[in-house]
């Protein structure tokens, strides 16, 4: 079992060896080479999760990894029933990005070498879900952010890649900060960072004070793998790499890991309300917020970003009010339906030769009849239509953010959801029905349905976008999945918890979802008011809403700008220059002088050498005898 | 007198590695007697099989106890078994650099194997006793081995002066060697460290003084083994006259030797006058990295920078016993491990740019090499940053424990010396990586020696600075569990 365990994380890191060391000569069989290693790692991992599934827990340790003094870091994995759905789920729907990347990423001259990224990719994620203690976490945390940065700047030589990868390298450096400052506060309360050391002792150790530092520090860092207000602005712009790294950041990696990450520290958490009330708000924000700017973008790619940074802010509102199970259940279904969507679109974008503007679709169910199919599932299970997966996992976060007394953000949610169902629906209806808008286009591009490759990774998500949720139904009085979650992360116990009739909160979720099918229908299909009428009366926020509420502009001048100022004629020329390079020279010119001092010694001639030898005789037995007399 | 009422069987099986690399030596030796000239590799794969024998046989009985053999002179503990481990790679890695280098010198002839077994021998034993007069005998026999091998490329008039300044100046030491052990046993009538430190407990202020003395005088013979600064001298030209997988050999195999026999000397022998030997110690640490790496900014020849830069890692290593915690012996045993792969690494990337009569090794040649050679330009990079300090290699971490013994016993200026030394050492070793990267690429073939066992050498190098870099727990608990005096 031990064993078996750490072959999970294993299998990975052979395909990563096997592409990255052999990619010269493995060139066409390095796609199957990735998608066997991590199907193994799949296969590694059902029987553990299994056992876990039955009751048990594991932790094992395997080796000391490196023993600093008194604190010493095992190295050593867990698997418990948070990270057992974690693992089910980056194993899962990596394997499935993995096959489907056999097809989309076909002919590109990098092939190697982006299956190479992709292992080392998931082998990090598994590393940071499955490492028992901080600084393991830390460890895989850092290594997705280095494969997202090679990832989105995959395709190097376009100038705006490269650029996105260094953007989402930097953005999430300030989040790492914030995560680093986190750990170290652990590590100074506790002396320990294995989880094992930490949670049990967290109400004899901390005060509610020290709790919301911690609390906030790890926030700042979820903020930024996790893309919340105001640290999203790398995500979207991520979506200049390949499409199914998008899908593999978005859905089953990366982005999870901050929610993971709050999950898994619920026992810190729960002792500051603080911190809690910060999360839940800024979940609440981010979601609100990110779908109001998904209403009216145009690129394919960036409404679905909007709609993963809406559906993060759930999740955050799902673990900041203390139901964390159901912010990782909501983090399961949408790595489902969040994948296949990715997926789709990816498959639009491989017979449209890159196209992404919605302007030049049209009518596409025609041609990729099984796509169509499966954005229409992807997208009911993100509009919250039962009995679709995201009905589940987002009605358990809002009805759990009223039970435990935040109304507003559950208004907020409620509206952010009718928001999700629109546009969703916006994006089917303008790709895939109605006309052909530019005429001919299909017929030059020869736009086809998608090779067996991609489509069968995509219906096996587009089951599981069905039924994923159902664990999420009352089976015998309780609900499977909020209870084997609740096992690691229980949910936070409130005095007077609010009572509702489940029934109705159901039924009025799903009202909501419809009620946004509909107006979207209403707009794109029946067209009884048209999107242009509707964006001409209010022009002022449409405007501002299409521009993303010129936030990058006012990144741009308020905070890069200034920076690099800073940077250029302080830091650059007075600083640097002068105080840092001069000082460098200065010690090298010391160090080069008493170099050459004792250099003159090195005469190659043997008796030098040997009056070198004697004086140290006469020094050492000298300075002796003169201590003594 | 009966001979065998004082020995037993068991004496023998206490020194089964040293045994078995005597055997292996002699068979070498006779081997080569029937060998026609083009066959004569066929020595090096024997020899290579008594080092892979002697290594197993020591892995076996490793923490099997302390023996103690031959009335006492002999002990076969862990850290001796572990110097031993070091002493074997070291050997096998030696010998693979070597085996296509003497075909194209010219002195492929069997006598180069059995020296390289034979001080081995001498190595092991000097690494393995209590005994002062055991240790001159065993330093003595291996630094013949060493004087031979320096000499040995008889057509190179580097190589014969450095053999001849190697000899004059360890002749020179070893006088002061003898002279310190006659002291000692006319104050305490005794050749055995643990004797020797009874007494000097309990002795009078005047024989404790003189005792000291001595033991300086004996420390000097150490220090030229180890070279520390001033007995150092010698070094940067043997290094760079000697055939260069003898410079590896020997820049790694006896230092490490002569470290546990220091460690053996200081630790139990002198552990009465402490207070004394730290603070020698201390001055003669910062006084040899500082000289060493200082000295190094100045080389343009590959092979003399890493001899001034085995200077500066000697120094390093004293900065861990001048600690004089466990954690400081341990550190140092650790160290010596890691130092094996990155500077044999390190001479064999001199080695592979090197032309026949061993020459060619300037720095300037490693010009655009990465680009040629990639693999090759990578492990060397690796050497290098592990030779700094830089993480995440073996060199690092070695350095980290060495210094924080250094702090655990409030040696706070020694261990900022220590890493102001690192800082400066940097600027030398990226050196060698900035004229390999970004000099560059040159047009021009490289003359190399073109030897997949050489190849192999560097890889292992590179591999091993790596693994034990990242993964440092196993080694180092083994080492610190070796150290038990």
């Amino acid at each position: 079992m031990k064993t078996l365990v750490l072959l999970i994380i294993i299998w990975p890191l052979i395909g990563f060896l096997i592409n990255g060391l052999f990619g010269k000569w493995t060139k066409n069989y390095a796609g199957i080479i990735a998608a066997s290693a991590l199907g193994l790692s799949f296969l590694s991992a059902v029987y553990p999760i299994w056992q876990v599934i039955l009751g048990n827990i594991y932790d094992y340790v395997y080796f000391t990894w490196m023993p600093l003094g008194k604190f010493s870091v095992p190295f050593g994995l867990r698997i418990d029933s948070l990270s057992a759905v974690m693992l089910f789920v980056v194993t899962f729907v990596s394997w499935m990005i993995h096959i489907y990347s056999n097809g989309y990423m076909k002919g590109d001259p990098g092939y190697a070498r982006y299956f190479t990224y992709l292992n080392l990719f998931v082998f990090s994620m598994l590393l940071l879900i499955l490492g028992d203690s901080y600084l393991l976490m830390f460890v895989g945390w850092e290594g997705v952010g280095l494969c997202s940065y090679l990832l989105i700047g995959f395709w190097y030589d376009k100038k705006t890649a490269s650029d996105a990868g260094e953007k989402a390298f930097v953005v999430n450096r300030i989040g790492d900060a914030g995560f680093i400052i986190g750990v170290l506060f652990i590590l100074f309360n506790f002396h320990s960072v294995t989880y094992a050391d930490v949670f049990p002792f967290v109400h004899q150790v901390l005060t509610p004070e020290t709790a919301t530092i911690i609390g906030l520090a790890l926030f700042l860092g979820a903020m930024g793998k996790s893309a919340q207000f105001p640290l999203y602005i790398w995500l979207t712009d991520a979506m200049e790499g390949p499409t199914p790294v998008s899908s593999l950041i978005h859905a089953a990696t990366m982005v999870t890991a901050g929610v993971y990450m709050v999950a898994r520290s619920n026992a810190i958490y729960d002792m500051s309300p603080i911190a809690m009330e910060v999360v839940a708000s800024v979940g609440a924000f981010t979601a609100f917020y990110a779908a109001t700017m998904a209403l009216t973008h145009k690129d394919i790619k960036r409404i679905l970003a909007y709609s993963t940074l809406s559906q993060l802010g759930y999740m955050f509102i799902g673990v900041g009010v203390g139901v964390y199970w159901a912010g990782i259940f909501h983090l399961m279904t949408h790595a489902f339906f969040k994948g296949l969507l990715f997926l789709g679109a990816g498959a639009v974008m491989h017979s449209m030769r890159g196209l992404l503007s919605t302007d030049l679709m049209g009518g596409l169910k025609k041609k990729m009849p099984q796509t169509a199919i499966l954005m229409v599932i992807a997208s009911l299970a993100i509009a919250g239509i039962p009995p679709f997966a995201g009905f589940f996992s987002k009605d358990a976060i809002l009805a759990g953010a009223l039970e435990m007394g935040h109304p507003i953000i559950w208004i907020v949610g409620e509206v952010t959801a009718f928001m999700t169902a629109f546009y969703m629906f916006r994006f089917v209806f303008t790709v895939f029905y109605g006309e052909e808008k530019v005429p001919n286009l299909y017929h030059e591009l020869h736009v086809h349905e998608a090779p067996k490759v991609m489509t069968i990774p995509m219906w096996v998500l587009g089951v599981l976008s069905i039924i994923g949720g159902w664990v999420g139904l009352h089976v015998s009085g309780e609900i499977p999945i909020e209870a084997f979650i609740a096992r690691t992360a229980p949910t936070l116990e409130v005095a007077n918890e609010a009572h509702y009739s489940e029934a109705f909160l159901m039924g009025f979720s799903a009202c909501v979802g419809l009620l946004g099918i509909f107006t979207a229908w209403v707009i794109y299909i029946k067209k009884w008011i048209t999107a242009e009428s509707i964006a001409n009366t209010f022009k002022p926020i449409y405007t501002l809403l299409a521009n993303t509420y010129y936030v990058d502009e006012f990144v741009y001048f308020f905070i890069v700008k200034p920076f690099w100022w800073v940077s250029e004629f302080f830091l650059w020329k007075i600083v640097d220059v002068k105080i840092i390079d001069g000082g460098v020279d200065l010690f090298g010119w010391i160090s080069k002088r008493i170099g050459w001092l004792f250099r003159t010694l090195q005469t190659g001639f043997v008796s030098h050498y040997a009056y070198w030898i004697s004086i140290g005789v006469m020094l050492l037995t000298g300075w002796y005898l003169v201590r003594i007399i | 007198m009966n001979f065998l009422a004082y020995y037993s069987i068991n004496d023998l099986i206490a020194i089964a590695p040293q045994l078995i690399l005597t055997i292996f030596g002699f068979i070498v030796t006779l081997v080569d007697l029937w060998l026609p000239k083009t066959e004569k590799s066929a020595n090096a794969f024997i020899a290579l099989m008594g080092f892979i024998l002697a290594g197993i046989v020591s892995v076996m009985m490793f923490d099997s106890g302390t023996t103690s053999a031959f009335v006492g002179m002999i002990v076969t503990d862990n850290a001796s078994l572990f110097i031993d481990l070091v002493i074997i790679i070291a050997g096998i890695l030696a010998i693979a650099m070597s085996v296509n280098f003497v075909d194209r010198e010219d002195i492929n002839i069997g006598e180069y194997y059995s020296i390289i077994l034979f001080s081995s021998v001498a190595m092991m034993f000097f690494a393995s006793t209590y005994n002062l007069i055991v240790m001159f005998i065993s330093v003595e026999t291996l630094s013949i081995g060493m004087y031979i091998l320096t000499g040995f490329l008889k057509n190179k008039s580097e190589s014969i002066e450095a053999a001849m300044k190697y000899f004059i100046l360890g002749s020179f030491a070893s006088g002061f060697l003898v002279l310190g052990i006659g002291i000692m046993y006319g104050l305490f009538g005794s050749v055995d460290l643990n004797v020797i430190s009874a007494s000097l407990t309990k002795a009078a202020a005047i024989y404790k003084a003189l005792g000291i003395l001595a033991f300086m005088l004996i420390f000097i013979a150490f220090g030229f083994k180890i070279a520390a600064f001033p007995f150092h001298a010698w070094t940067p030209d043997v290094y760079a006259g000697a055939p260069t997988p003898m410079s590896a050999f020997m820049s790694v195999a006896p230092k490490a030797a002569a470290i546990l026999a220091l460690m053996r000397l200081l630790v139990v022998g002198m552990h009465p006058i402490q207070i004394e030997w730290t603070q020698m110690l201390w001055i003669i640490a910062a006084v040899t990295m500082t000289f060493g790496n200082t000295v190094a900014l100045w080389q343009k020849d590959l092979k003399r920078l890493l001899g001034y830069s085995s200077i500066s890692h000697a120094g390093y290593m004293l900065v861990g016993i001048t600690a004089a915690n466990s954690l400081g012996y341990g550190a140092v045993l650790f160290y010596l491990f890691g130092y094996l792969f990155m500077n044999l690494g390190a001479f064999s990337v001199a080695e592979f740019i090197s032309k026949k009569g061993d020459t060619n090794t300037e720095i300037a040649n490693l010009k655009g090499i990465a680009y040629k050679y990639p693999l090759i330009g990578a492990a060397m990079l690796i050497f290098m940053f592990s030779l700094a300090g830089v993480p995440p290699t073996v060199g690092f971490i070695g350095k980290y424990y060495l210094f924080s013994a250094a702090v655990q016993s409030h040696l706070y200026w020694l261990a900022i010396i220590g890493v102001i030394n690192s800082a400066i050492s940097a600027y030398f070793y990226l050196n060698v990586v900035v004229t390999m990267y970004m000099k560059g690429d040159t047009e021009g073939e490289f003359s190399i020696l073109n030897s997949g066992l050489l190849k192999t050498t560097i890889l292992i190098g590179a591999v091993g600075t790596i693994i034990f870099g990242i993964f440092p727990s196993y080694i180092l608990s083994i080492a610190l569990h070796s150290i038990a005096f």
